[in-house]
This record gives C-alpha cells, sequence and structure tokens, in this order.
C-alpha cells in the first residue's frame, strides 16, 4: 500500500528540516582584532586630519613596518601580546614622533571554531610632541568583533 | 566543504525517511475489532553518535535508551550514552570526556492503528544533564606583527543542563522490533565551572557554542512486554 498524502508531507518537512540545519554556516574568524584605532585631527579645527605620507613601526620591531608611506587619517595600531605596553614610531615625512599605549589585557575564548584572542584596555597614552599635539582616549576597550576608534591624535 | 557537509545530510536523511516510508507501507489487515497494543519497556540503541563518528573522526559517541508505556498514548523516555572529543588544530588541541543522560516524557499524535503492528507519531519534552572533563594541551593566539602568544588550560570537571522537544516517527517493524527516528530541538539553560572555555561539545547536547542547537536521533529498539498485545471483538 503506497503511503498516504500526509504522511509523504510529515516526512518532507524532517526531510527539508534537515538539510536546512545541514546547511547552518560556521562562524567566521575576524583577524587583527587586537589593534587600536587611531584617528588623526586638526588641532586647530578639531575635524579630520590626514598625514599625506606617513610611515609606522613598532618599538622593538623595527624591521618590518605597519604602514610605509601612505596617506592616512586613521591607523590601526596592532597591540603586543607581550607586556604591559607597546610603543610605535610614528612618521609624518621625516618628522618623528613616539606614542606609548600602556595596557592591560584579559584573555578570551572567542569560541570553538575561532579560539583564543585577548581584548586590551587602554590605561593611559603616552606622546612625544613633534608634530602631535595631544592624544586622547575616547573609547579605552579594544575588543574582538568591535569597530570603534579609541584613540583621537590631535596634529600642529 | 560547506557542499560535502550538506551532502552528508542529504544523504542521511534520505535513508531515514526511506526506512520510515518502509515502516508506514506495511498492509493493513481489514478488522472490525478494537486492537490493544502491547504494553512494556524498550532497550534500545541511538545510532546517531556512531553515524557522527564516521562522518567525523574527531567526535566517539554511543547511547542507550528506553521507553517505558505509561498510558496508551504516553511514554516514559530515558536516554544514556558518551561523547567524546580530541583533536589537534592550530587555534588549539582539544580533549572532552563526558557523559549525559536525558529523562522526558512523549505522547503518541497518531491515531491507534488497526494493524497489530505499533505505527506512532511522536511528540516529546525532556531534560538533559551533560558532565564533561576537558581541556587544551596547547593553545596560540596569532598576532600578524608582534610576537604570538602560546598558552594551556588543565582538564577540569563541568556539567551542562538543558531542555528539549523531540519529534519524529517510530514503527514497529516486526514483532516487539522498533525503529524510528526523531529531531530534537534543545535549548541550553546552565552550566557550572564556568571559565572561559567554552565545551566544543556538550555531550548529549551539541555544539557548545550555541543556546539552542539541533539534532537528529535514529534509534532501534526492542520491546519487553508486560503486557501482551489483545484483540477485543
Amino acid at each position: 500500500m503506497p503511503l498516504k498524502p500526509n504522511r509523504w508531507i510529515i516526512s518532507s518537512l524532517f526531510f527539508l528540516m534537515a538539510i536546512v540545519w545541514g546547511c547552518n554556516p560556521d562562524d567566521i574568524c575576524l583577524s587583527n582584532q587586537y589593534a587600536v584605532q587611531a584617528g588623526f585631527y586638526s588641532y586647530y579645527t578639531g575635524g579630520d586630519s590626514i598625514i599625506g605620507e606617513t610611515t609606522v613601526f613598532g618599538v622593538g620591531n623595527n624591521v618590518d613596518s605597519i604602514y610605509n608611506k601612505v596617506s592616512a587619517q586613521k591607523l590601526f595600531l596592532p597591540l603586543s601580546f607581550d607586556g604591559d605596553t607597546t610603543s610605535f614610531l610614528v612618521y609624518d615625512r621625516t618628522r618623528i614622533d613616539t606614542v606609548r599605549l600602556v595596557h592591560g589585557k584579559e584573555l578570551i575564548f572567542i569560541s570553538r571554531r575561532c579560539g583564543f584572542t585577548f581584548n586590551y584596555t587602554i590605561d593611559t597614552v603616552l606622546y612625544s610632541n613633534t608634530f602631535i599635539d595631544s592624544v586622547s582616549v575616547v573609547n579605552r576597550n579594544v575588543k574582538y568583533n568591535e569597530n570603534i576608534e579609541n584613540i583621537e591624535i590631535y596634529l600642529y | 566543504m560547506k557542499t560535502s557537509k550538506t551532502l552528508k545530510y542529504i544523504f542521511i536523511s534520505f535513508l531515514l525517511v526511506q526506512a520510515v516510508a518502509v515502516a508506514w507501507g506495511q498492509e493493513k489487515k481489514p478488522e472490525t475489532a478494537e486492537w490493544f497494543p502491547a504494553q512494556g519497556f524498550t532497550l534500545g540503541v541511538n545510532l546517531a553518535g556512531p553515524v557522527s563518528s564516521l562522518l567525523n573522526s574527531e567526535r566517539k559517541g554511543f547511547s542507550f535508551l528506553t521507553r517505558i508505556s505509561l498510558m496508551d498514548k504516553w511514554n516514559l523516555y530515558g536516554e544514556a550514552g558518551f561523547e567524546n572529543v580530541n583533536f589537534d588544530k592550530p587555534e588549539y588541541s582539544y580533549t572532552s570526556n563526558g557523559s549525559f543522560f536525558k529523562v522526558g516524557v512523549e505522547r503518541n499524535m497518531l491515531k491507534k492503528s488497526e494493524s497489530g503492528f505499533i505505527d506512532q507519531l511522536l511528540l516529546g519534552g525532556s531534560y538533559g544533564f551533560s558532565f564533561q572533563n576537558h581541556g587544551a594541551s596547547q593553545f596560540r593566539v596569532v598576532n600578524n606583527y608582534w610576537n604570538d602568544y602560546s598558552g594551556s588550560f588543565d582538564s577540569y570537571l563541568m556539567s551542562s543542563h538543558w531542555i528539549e522537544i523531540s519529534a519524529g516517527p517510530r514503527a514497529e517493524l516486526f514483532k516487539n522490533f522498533f525503529m524510528g527516528w526523531s529531531l530534537h530541538i534543545k535549548a541550553f539553560l546552565f552550566r557550572s565551572n564556568r571559565e572561559i572555555m567554552t565545551p566544543y561539545l556538550m555531550p548529549g547536547y551539541g555544539n557548545g557554542d550555541n543556546k539552542i542547537n539541533a539534532s537528529f536521533s535514529y534509534n532501534i529498539e526492542y520491546m519487553i512486554p508486560w503486557k501482551k498485545a489483545k484483540v477485543v471483538k
């Protein structure tokens, strides 16, 4: 005896549900989530400012530059997993300033696919004053999967 | 990768549907007398664990189940088993060994069969509990500019709790021999020992990241009756 129509419907529903659940996408793992987002602003107007040719190095890693002679209004400055201070040399063509970030960090588990990373809290920012007037911390927390500017760098 | 995973689900689901179709396709005997099915308890196995192990070598699992006839349409349901996970990935190496228990009730949503065999569409609810020992022998956090960070998490014991609803057909293929499958929707309640690492897999529940999970079970059972089937004319 063939199956009754309502039983076919029930079978098909479960079959479809199985496929739908099988297609659930895995989560996507993000990279460079341990970077401080820094924006350049004009000391005079308070508006956005751009450095026409900036180069940035991490102090202690002078071999590789993070940025090399690029025009930028915003920088992503990767924080170190070692210690509680990360320093950067920021060039405006030939002029140099140092930005030192003092931070705490907390190990977190992202997901079973992505594993572990660190979230940071910025305590203090120390800086030199060649072309930087001041630095303001607007958001202390550097968190995984959060896209927010952390510090504002005001330029002469 | 995603396509092959989908194909696996389609393949399994197709097999399950065919099995149920065979069970439902049994000839019915025209009878006017009222038939009362046998009552008793079943002992069975859930084949979902071994099938998962075949498809995913990181996982090993197996479980036993029982159904106890309460009334004409109601069963008491119980399941106990284990699920272990072991893998080495660049992000972390992980080991988890654990067991789980489920207890609940089910109701048959179909009218009583007149065929002399028990055909059911079971809708149920149950409570699940698991405990597991899990840890990461190594993990690595990659930094694309500075040094990477490496560490480990010693294994620790934790327990988890959830509730679930289930629905699916079950049929008596031969006398006292049942086969059936069901879809389970599970809602996480809470777990003890909330350290930062969430379990990769909670035994009996599934993906430890999810608050809601779905899974299939595919059961084979044998019933030991305490009350024989009878026909009243």
